[in-house]
This record gives structure tokens, C-alpha cells and sequence, in this order.
């Protein structure tokens, strides 16, 4: 997997100005709305949960829109507001499925078998359970960093941390990956 | 030099390592041959297939978008928190005196039915304004209740978003209860609570006290009353003002 899908992705500056005026912010949602599914269907895991994360982000950016205060860029600020919007779905989620865990309508997947382990499309499947099982912090960390293209300060300013705290959250993500997968592509 | 870490050769594949990192490297048949087993892994990782929306998918988008997008909204957020509690206090005053004014109507037609909905025409308008109200306040308990992942808010930011809702809670408690609606009154009188502690906090407190504020705070509850709340309200369609009206008949 190279680095694809750069933040300048339909991300530029040009709508800076803009949002803080509500009769322009039709041309915020048309210039950001694809950058924010991507980000967010590589966050979900899922295409509705995604269509929601960035309409979800689109209304919390109208309602606090007197909070944003320039200091970066209106896609680092949206990124980050659909960040905490995906986690906050994913959450729910997390949520509904530990209530129905035992439900006998709905049983856990099968594991799978020899074939599909070596067949090299398993470990496609097992990145997502991978990834499910990293922190929120590193999930998003890496998606930035790795699928998005976001630079460590772009990271930083998402994640409302240091760039020392968004590099280490990159490297904790890659490890456990490793951890997870490493053993797979062994088998390859 | 000693040989880079495993988190220095993750860095150098992203392009964000040191340039003594780099030099080593260069050097260093040891480490390269580390770098080249984490460069395979991460380069051969199965790409997020990402479906592209097709071409009206933003004009949809949109359409689901602006209806929610109230002009009352963006107005009274430019107006500060002055001019959104003098709305308040005029919506208030408006929702009063139509509810009156219907109310008078009412009676005058049916006065059968006078005893049991006399209060519908004051509850539809609060119906009315309460929606906003209630999005917003659930936002701010959803912030609250995930502070810990939140690493974005800031106290500050949160305190001046409960004390913006607290004056305009205060109201819209007051016409709750002048207009009988019991748990959304109740419910209300809950949030009002919460949103006093939060719009209190010193600005100078500590992040470990706001920590323990926050766990003092009962905010599954008052989400779940407000859901319920929300719920009772969003039955009341909003645009049917002329139902007062037509439910005399």
C-alpha cells in the first residue's frame, strides 16, 4: 500500500475565507466532501457509516464554525472534526454489537480456512480486524499518515497533540500491524 | 552511533527521520536490511479499496445538509451571547403570547376540551425552538463524556459552549414549565445543572480537577432523557403551526 489519496486531495486553501460565512457553505461542502469520505470510509471500515461521518462533520463544522480561528487550515480542521465524528460512530457501534454479542441470529464469522489464509486476500480482510484492534489515537494517526498522506505536523494539529505524540501514535500503529500480519505474510 | 530503533526505521520510510538517522542508515548494512524487511511490510500492505461516490453524490449530499443548516442558527451564533438571550427572551415572548392568543381562541370554540389541551398550542411552540437546543446540549455532553479522546477541546471551549446554553436553558425550562410539559421541564432542570458546573469552571483549573469533574457528571442519563425528549418533540412536525387551528374541529 503506497501513499495515496494526499491531503490536497479536493483540500486547498482557498476556502479558508469562506466559512466563516454561512451563505458560502455550500462551496466548503462541494471543495472538502470527497477528501472527508475517504478519510472517513478509511476510518469506518464501511460506506454508510462514512456518508454519515461526513455529514455529521459538515453539520458540527456549520455549528462551530465561530470556533474556528484560522490557525490552521479549514481541511485540517474538518479532518479533525470527522476524526472525532468516525470515533465517535465507531464507538456506538462498538456499543450496539456488545449488546447483541450473543445473539444466535447473527453468529461470529467463520475462521478461515487454509486457503483463504494463504491466498493473500485473507490478509486484506484480517488489516481491518487489525486495525479495529488499534487505539483510536493510533487508527486515526495511521490512516493520516499512511493512507492520507498527512504530514506530521497536519497529524499533530488533527489529533490536537505534539508532533513527538503523533509520530509515536504512526509507530505504534506500524508495530502492532506487524505483529498482527507479519505471521501472514509468512505464509504467503 | 548505535544502531537506529524500530520507530527511527518507521520514520525514515514516512521521510520524517533525522538526517543523522539518514546518514547512519546509509552506512549501516544492519539496519538497512531491518529498514528493508518494515519497507516490504508497509509498502505491501493491501490497499483501502475506497469506493468513489458517483457524480451527484455531492448535490445529495447537500440536500440532506441545508435543510438542518437553520439561517436562525448562523444569525444568532453572530449575534454573541448577548444578543442570542435577548432572541431567547423574544422567542419567548412570542411563544407566550401566541400560545395565549390560541389558547384564547381555543377556548372560545371548544370549550368542551378546554380542561385536557389547553396546553397543546404552548407545547407545539416550544417544540419549535427547543430542537436546536437540544442538538447543541447533546454535542456538548457527547464532548464531555469523551473528553479523554478528545485531545481538540480545550476546558475553555467547552465552558463558554455551557455558559452560551445555560441562559437560553434557563427560558426555555421556564416555558416548559409554564406550559406543563413535566419531563421536558425536568429534563431541562437536569441539564441546566450540568450545564452550570461546566460554564463554572475556573479557568485556571487544572485538567486533572476537570478529570474528576467530569466524572461526577451523570451525562448518560441526561443523553438518554434528552433522546427521549428530542424524540417526544420530533413527533410535532414543525412546519404545522395551522394545526392549532385545525385540531379544534
Amino acid at each position: 500500500m503506497r501513499l495515496k489519496g494526499r491531503m490536497s486531495d479536493g483540500m486547498s486553501l482557498t476556502a479558508e475565507p469562506t466559512i466563516l460565512r454561512c451563505e458560502s457553505f455550500r462551496e466548503v461542502v462541494d471543495e472538502h466532501a470527497r477528501g472527508l469520505f475517504r478519510l472517513a470510509f478509511r476510518l469506518t471500515g464501511n460506506e454508510a457509516d462514512a456518508e454519515e461521518v461526513v455529514q455529521e462533520t459538515f453539520m458540527r463544522a456549520y455549528r462551530w464554525r465561530s470556533r474556528f480561528d484560522g490557525r490552521c487550515r479549514v481541511a485540517t480542521w474538518l479532518y479533525r472534526i470527522a476524526s472525532n465524528a468516525s470515533m465517535d460512530l465507531l464507538r456506538r457501534r462498538k456499543r450496539r454489537s456488545s449488546e447483541t454479542e450473543l445473539d444466535p441470529v447473527n453468529p461470529p464469522p467463520a475462521p478461515a480456512s487454509q486457503e483463504e489464509l494463504v491466498s493473500g486476500r485473507e490478509i486484506g480482510s484480517r488489516i481491518y480486524e487489525a486495525m479495529d484492534r488499534l487505539s483510536e489515537t493510533e487508527r486515526t494517526a495511521f490512516v493520516l499518515r499512511h493512507c492520507q498522506g498527512c504530514s506530521v505536523r497536519e497529524i499533530a494539529q488533527i489529533l490536537g497533540s505534539s508532533e513527538m505524540a503523533a509520530k509515536h501514535a504512526v509507530f505504534r500503529a506500524v508495530r502492532k500491524l506487524r505483529e498482527e500480519l507479519e505471521p501472514l505474510r509468512g505464509q504467503v | 552511533m548505535n544502531h537506529l530503533s524500530e520507530e527511527e526505521l518507521v520514520l525514515h520510510y514516512y521521510g520524517d527521520s533525522e538526517a543523522e538517522s539518514r546518514r547512519h542508515l546509509a552506512q549501516c548494512e544492519e539496519c538497512m536490511t531491518e529498514f528493508r524487511t518494515i519497507e516490504a511490510f508497509l509498502r505491501d500492505l493491501p490497499e483501502f479499496e475506497v469506493p468513489e461516490p458517483g457524480p451527484g453524490w455531492t448535490n445529495a449530499l447537500w440536500g440532506r445538509i441545508e435543510p438542518e443548516l437553520s439561517p436562525t442558527v448562523g444569525l444568532l451564533t453572530r449575534m454573541g451571547n448577548w444578543g442570542r438571550t435577548l432572541a431567547a427572551a423574544a422567542c419567548l415572548v412570542l411563544l407566550i403570547a401566541v400560545a395565549f392568543l390560541a389558547g384564547r381562541y381555543w377556548g372560545f370554540e371548544n370549550r368542551v376540551d378546554r380542561a385536557s389541551s389547553s396546553t397543546r398550542p404552548t407545547e407545539r411552540m416550544l417544540a419549535l425552538v427547543l430542537q436546536d437546543h437540544l442538538d447543541r446540549s447533546q454535542i456538548l455532553l457527547l464532548e464531555l463524556a469523551h473528553y479523554d479522546e478528545n485531545p481538540g477541546e480545550t476546558v475553555g471551549q467547552l465552558r463558554e459552549e455551557a455558559r452560551d446554553l445555560l441562559s437560553a436553558n434557563r427560558i426555555y425550562r421556564r416555558a416548559a414549565e409554564d406550559s406543563g410539559s413535566d419531563f421536558i421541564e425536568q429534563t431541562l432542570e437536569n441539564l441546566e445543572r450540568t450545564l452550570l458546573q461546566v460554564a463554572n469552571v475556573p479557568p485556571d483549573l487544572p485538567d486533572g480537577d476537570f478529570r474528576l469533574l467530569l466524572t461526577r457528571l451523570d451525562t448518560r442519563d441526561l443523553l438518554m432523557s434528552i433522546q427521549l425528549v428530542r424524540r417526544e418533540i420530533t413527533e410535532i412536525p414543525p412546519s404545522r403551526l395551522e394545526d392549532i387551528g385545525r385540531d379544534k374541529s
